[in-house]
């Protein structure tokens, strides 16, 4: 386990007036065997907000609801805290719902995933075959392990290739993406092999940017495993919120009059001691 | 029984006059039309009807207990009653929904089944609708203007009152209510059901509201009046797909939901009319296993049986709808209103190998069933003599305390000779349904 500081902040800036803005926010890190969070604070501006309250989702993550009706240029939100973190990447957990082995819009494989998949299970299966003896969790890390690789491997990674709302069959074929497109189509493979998975939304140090990556289901524990990175969570990776795919657990989602356009710039800083 | 061809006409005007209307989609474009309205009406004798009553009943009873397990524990699902993959892949499994309980536990509180009586008599089920089936207002309003056009067809034959639907829609609406208004929540009024919510606002003395009228604050849901007043809301009758409810929820650019919505309803603040996540219940591939449903949760034997239904899913089901396809109907499990609905008889051999060819690789997107020849009742065609035409029935079945079925229903025919396509939207007409109480 590792100290953690961390302190993060999405401004949007309006090109013209936001008003009656609807907003709700998975922010509210929860605290879990790999990332036990000991404090915890956060800020929304404009302040005071016309209402707002703390509320859950249907996938169990923490969120904060509310409501600014003024007109408003820009909106911002943030969370400062401290948690111990453990550079090891699994989470114990009852059995995974099994909604997690299907896909969603956002995770289903087209003929090009699906061949894909084949080449790499192939694969697995002649470095694999002395291991038939292994227990399953370590055979399941391994293949985990695999499709990560492969992901990483195929794709480049590239901002602005790819938009919030681009699957993963899109992202494969543009051959291009974010962390988000990384971890669609891992989320894709890993359905395809039968191993139940989510998509996991947060903080990670250096990255500069909100962090997407995937816990699969090894047989009695969640593994977070970060495709972009081609690497096992450790100390540096925070999770905010959890679903099936991005658009489960996407950290802002908001509605609002107006005809502006937005911009975003998200601050971010993380200290490991 | 005497029913004029001019009482017909009259009564299409005062439906014209009336506004009784829906709304499709055509090319790109809205049009507004009415729902041809024939004047003799569908009978169905009381020994008759009360058969379909405990039916329908027990159907509806066992649905509802099918979402409850699904939302929750899912045992069914568990004990490979019913296979995983038809509940999760299903386009109407809300996973947003797990877990939430819904006030009273009632899920579908308004039921909507379809039927269709086979040339033997037999009634067979075509297809539950859960979400939000529409058409109730269409015999009530008729109903209403024959009364005005022709009082003695009643006073003459005992057919039983169906003027009870909108208090029996109000007992399930008041049943559920969680404290506050009841109200009706219309997307406006280029919805093809628009007159419809506004009817039945009125007769039920809900109120009928935008969403722009509604808000949610600290997960408890109001309504505003122009001057920004706030009352709390309920019960909320919507008639507003799941995919447009929640902005913060489902759909992140529907304009006509109402944001945080479910948070009231998840914190228990709101009855929201029907559930939503219904849809993975009334999917056409789940339609094969209500017979299974009623007798997991009932132990009971169904009295009210589906047309044979075969499910390309299984392996021998699969084989026998690509040896018998040509007599066979194909629907496509993902799509509504009579819309993907295909009969091997009316293809051509180059239609029928792409069919099969689609079926062989998404097997769990269709499901073939025998094709029914159902009942043909007389309509009156424009010179007044009698035409046989295909018919079929939805049964409105309401869950509040109890469930009951309302003693009338929407009797649809298709305007095409020999066609079995009767939906409004492709474009059928109704009758009234009377059951008579003697």
């Amino acid at each position: 386990m590792k100290t953690v500081r961390f302190k993060y902040q999405t401004e949007l800036a309006f090109s013209s007036p936001a008003s009656e803005h609807r907003f709700l926010l998975r922010i509210l890190p929860l605290s879990d065997d790999r990332q036990q969070i000991e404090s915890l604070s956060w800020h929304i501006d404009p302040s005071p907000v016309d209402t707002l309250w703390k509320t859950a989702d249907g996938f169990g993550n923490d969120a904060l609801a509310g409501q600014i009706n003024a007109p408003h240029n820009r909106f911002c939100f943030g969370i400062e805290g401290v948690a111990e973190v453990s550079g090891e990447p699994y989470i114990s957990s009852g059995e995974p719902p099994r909604m997690l082995l299907y896909p969603t819009e956002l995770t289903r494989p087209h003929s090009g995933l699906v061949d894909f998949y084949e080449s790499i299970n192939n694969g697995i299966n002649n470095n694999t075959s002395d291991d038939i003896n292994s227990s399953v969790p370590i055979n399941a890390l391994y293949r985990i392990q695999h499709f990560s690789h492969a992901v990483h491997d195929r794709l480049r990674y590239e901002r602005g290739a790819t938009a919030n709302s681009t699957s993963a069959a899109e992202a494969f074929d543009i051959g291009a993406g974010v962390c988000q497109d990384y971890a669609h189509i891992l989320l894709a493979l890993l359905r395809l092999d039968k191993i139940p998975c989510r998509y996991a939304a947060g903080l990670a140090s250096d990255y500069g940017e909100t962090h997407a990556w995937v816990e699969a289901w090894a047989g009695a524990r969640y593994i977070a495993i970060d495709p972009t990175r081609d690497k096992l969570a450790d100390e540096g990776y925070i999770a905010l919120s959890r679903g099936r795919d991005f658009a489960d657990s996407s950290i802002e989602r908001g509605v609002f009059k107006g005809t502006c356009r937005g911009t975003q710039t998200v601050s971010l800083s993380m200290e490991i001691s | 029984m005497e029913m004029s061809i001019a009482t017909a006409r009259e009564i299409n005007k005062l439906m014209a006059r009336y506004g009784v209307k829906f709304g499709i989609y055509k090319n790109g474009g809205f049009i507004e039309q009415l729902f041809p309205y024939d004047a003799i009406p569908r009978i169905i004798s009381r020994d008759e009807f009360a058969r379909l009553d405990r039916g329908l009943v027990q159907r509806v009873d066992a649905l509802n207990c099918f979402l409850r397990d699904i939302y929750s524990k899912a045992s069914i699902v568990a004990d490979k009653v019913v296979p995983e993959e038809f509940v999760y892949i299903s386009k109407g499994y809300m996973p947003e929904c797990a877990h939430i309980v819904p006030p009273a536990g009632v899920y579908s509180h308004i039921s909507g089944i379809d039927l269709v009586q086979a040339k033997d008599g037999a009634w067979y089920i075509l297809e539950d609708n859960l979400r939000i089936p529409s058409g109730a207002s269409y015999p009530l309003i008729a109903r209403e203007l024959s009364r005005i056009a022709a009082p003695e067809a009643f006073s003459d034959n005992d057919v039983t009152d169906n003027r009870n639907y909108s208090e029996m829609l109000r007992e399930t609406m008041d049943f559920v209510n969680r404290g506050g208004l009841n109200v009706i929540l219309t997307p406006g009024r280029y919805n093809a059901a628009y007159f419809e919510h506004s009817y039945l606002a009125e007769r039920t003395g809900a109120l009928l509201v935008k969403a722009s009228e509604l808000a949610v604050e600290d997960a408890v849901l109001y309504m505003k009046d122009y001057l920004g007043v706030k009352a709390k809301v309920g019960a909320v009758y919507r008639r507003i797909s799941d995919e447009y409810l929640d902005p913060m929820t489902f759909r992140a650019d529907s304009l006509i939901g109402v944001p945080h919505i479910m948070d009231a309803y998840r914190a228990g603040n709101v009855a929201i009319i029907n559930a939503p996540g219904n849809g993975v219940a009334d999917d056409k591939g789940i339609y094969y296993f209500v017979p299974k449903m009623v007798k997991y949760y009932l132990d009971e034997e169904p009295i009210l049986q589906n047309a044979p239904t075969y499910l390309p899913y299984y392996e021998d089901d699969m084989k026998f709808t690509l040896d018998n396809i040509k007599r066979l109907v194909i629907k496509d499990v993902s799509e509504a209103g009579g819309y993907g609905v295909v009969f091997g008889s009316g293809l051509s051999e180059e239609k029928l190998a792409e069919l099969k060819a689609t079926i062989i690789k998404e097997p769990r997107r269709f499901i073939s069933q025998e094709v029914i020849d159902f009942i043909d009742l007389d309509i009156m065609d424009e010179n007044g003599g009698a035409v046989p035409r295909k018919a079929d029935l939805r049964a409105y079945v309401l869950t509040g305390k109890s469930t009951r079925v309302w003693a009338s229903g929407l009797t649809r025919f298709s305007r095409v000779e020999g066609s079995f396509i009767v939906n409004s939207s492709q474009g059928g007409g109704f009758k009234d349904t009377w059951v008579l109480s003697r």
